[in-house]
């Protein structure tokens, strides 16, 4: 059996900075994608993005249109998945449309918030953010 | 170079950079690791087919611009010659993103079977019925290696 990605034991133990920081490294790659096929004639057609869910070993790959990946693009909060990978958001998602063949996650609480700050950093990974955005799920309540 | 060739440029073109970022995914994460996931950089769209390589094998191809990395039958013959053939051993059948969640990763043997060999003028098999393995293919149009 191969490994499942995309899981909740995928990313168990991720903070909420950190599954901001993994959804926004996915993020940028897509950024890169857009800006490939943009120049590509590639406006009616379904482009290869790859899945935004937290879990750094998934490398599944999500078709849609520069059209539809613009939508979910102009809201810094919304991220694309395969279907049940946002159990990989360790509770700081939820599903906000459901397509064929992938879902849109909204980030919600802390990581919604650095979602948003977090937006067109240059390095996502290591983009300064505040010591209070450090929480895990376990602070949520 | 014909409307269709230019066609299955960019689309290699495009798959290209799709792998280069999950290649780059990699080094974000500060992860090291010995295979990756790639897509099949093959001219059809619709083709999400995947497969696993070593990073240095990918790496290695990478070097030249006009070599892509392909499922075995999803070459374009009007586009494009396979110039390395490799074989693989594992038995899964599945080459369906979906498909490949609950089978083993495809992985090249250590011991793989590589040749050189001319363009073979065979049509390019649908996506998602292709043999097991990769085969490398040199781009006969410069499009692709020009957008890579």
């Amino acid at each position: 059996m191969g490994e499942q990605h995309g899981t909740d034991a995928s990313t168990a133990g991720l903070s909420a900075e950190r599954i901001a920081r993994n959804d926004a490294i996915f993020r940028q790659a897509n950024e890169a994608i857009r800006a490939a096929a943009e120049g590509g004639d590639f406006d009616a057609e379904p482009v290869p993005f790859i899945c935004e869910c937290a879990d750094p070993a998934c490398q599944e790959i999500i078709q849609l249109t520069l059209e539809q990946y613009a939508e979910i693009r102009s809201d810094p909060r919304l991220f694309l998945n395969v279907p049940g990978h946002q159990a990989a958001a360790q509770g700081w998602a939820r599903v906000v449309e459901t397509h064929d063949g992938y879902v849109v996650v909204e980030k919600i609480g802390p990581a919604g918030e650095l979602s948003e700050r977090l937006d067109g950093a240059p390095n996502p990974a290591t983009a300064a953010l505040d010591r209070d955005d450090r929480r895990t799920r376990d602070d949520k309540a | 170079m014909d409307e269709r060739q230019q066609r299955v440029g960019h689309n290699e073109a495009l798959f290209r950079t799709v792998n280069e970022r999950i290649e780059g995914l990699n080094d974000a994460f500060q992860v090291v690791i010995n295979d990756f996931q790639i897509v099949c950089e093959c001219g059809d769209l619709d083709c999400l087919d995947q497969l696993t390589i070593p990073t240095a094998e990918y790496k290695r191809i990478r070097e030249d611009p006009t070599l892509f990395v392909l499922l075995p039958g999803h070459q374009d013959a009007t586009a494009e010659a396979v110039v390395e053939e490799h074989q693989e051993t594992t038995s899964s059948s599945a080459n369906t993103p979906a498909a490949q969640q609950s089978t083993p990763p495809k992985q090249l043997p250590s011991g793989r079977r590589a040749n050189v060999q001319a363009h073979r003028d065979s049509q390019p098999a649908p996506c998602g019925a292709a043999p097991l393995g990769h085969s490398l293919n040199r781009c006969r149009n410069s499009l692709a290696a020009a957008s890579a």
